[in-house]
């Protein structure tokens, strides 16, 4: 199985991996549609890493049965309220994220969820995140 | 970098070339709604063409710029979202409220006429 692991450290890297991911998708034959709603979960994913915890690491890699596996990790804060986190407009105002200073807009995660197919969230607070996404070309869905 | 705004009569013209990052758009922001207060244009037009992305973030700056324009007067109009990101807004939830959409700039300055 292929694997690609980017490091994320500023702004900038969310282009690099954008561009990353999007490539990666093509290669694994996924549609043009399909290559877009993915480029726009790993920006999601990654801004929201340069925002809360300053670094961390995005991997790709294609699942056998037709589909691409995102890992988005690091070691920020921590989300307090993954439920809430879910919600649409909820912000981190709403302590939402442990420790923050930043005020996020509460609609990146809920638009990953909504654009991928499965996702598991791992939080701990001060020891990091880990979130893993999964699509599936449409015609394994 | 900076994105160029390029006034022609009383409307003001943002033609964003390429995908920018999140500290660009917010200081996209404040340049456009400085130059609408001074220039006291009517009409904004933001191109999208040379786009390829749009996340939250991005959406959310663009309806925000929409009303910031409505309070200083201006109607503001979106052109030129590709279709594939068309689906993607809405596949993800988002919804450009603030602000008219057109396909491309000729139906934007009629709409703005």
């Amino acid at each position: 199985m292929e694997e690609i692991k980017i490091e994320i450290k500023d702004e900038l890297d969310i282009f690099i991996v954008q561009n990353a991911g999007k490539k990666f998708s093509r290669e694994i034959g996924f549609s043009k549609q399909e290559v877009e709603t993915i480029a726009i979960v790993v920006s999601e994913l990654s801004s929201n890493i340069v925002k809360y915890a300053k670094k961390g690491e995005i991997s790709f890699c294609s699942l056998q049965k037709g589909g691409i596996e995102i890992v988005a990790q690091d070691q920020g804060p921590g989300i307090k309220n993954i439920n809430l986190a879910l919600q649409d407009g909820c912000s981190d105002e709403k302590s939402i994220v442990f420790d923050t200073k930043h005020h996020g807009l509460g609609s990146g995660l809920p638009a990953v969820k909504r654009l991928t197919d499965e996702m598991e969230i791992e939080t701990t607070k001060d020891k990091g995140t880990t979130i893993r996404v999964r699509k599936w070309k449409s015609k394994y869905r | 970098m900076k994105v160029p705004l390029i006034k022609i009569g009383d409307k003001l013209l943002v033609s964003i070339q390429t995908t920018i990052i999140d500290s660009v758009v917010a200081s996209l922001r404040e340049d456009i709604t400085n130059e609408i207060s001074t220039s006291g244009v009517k009409g904004l037009i933001i191109d999208l063409s040379g786009i390829d992305i749009i996340d939250s973030f991005f959406c959310r700056m663009i309806n925000d710029i929409g009303h910031d324009a409505r309070i200083l007067g201006a109607k503001t109009v979106v052109v030129g979202i590709k279709p594939e990101l068309a689906i993607t807004l809405v596949q993800m939830g988002m919804e450009m409220r603030g602000v008219m959409t057109s396909l491309n700039l000729n139906k934007a300055l009629e709409i703005l006429k």
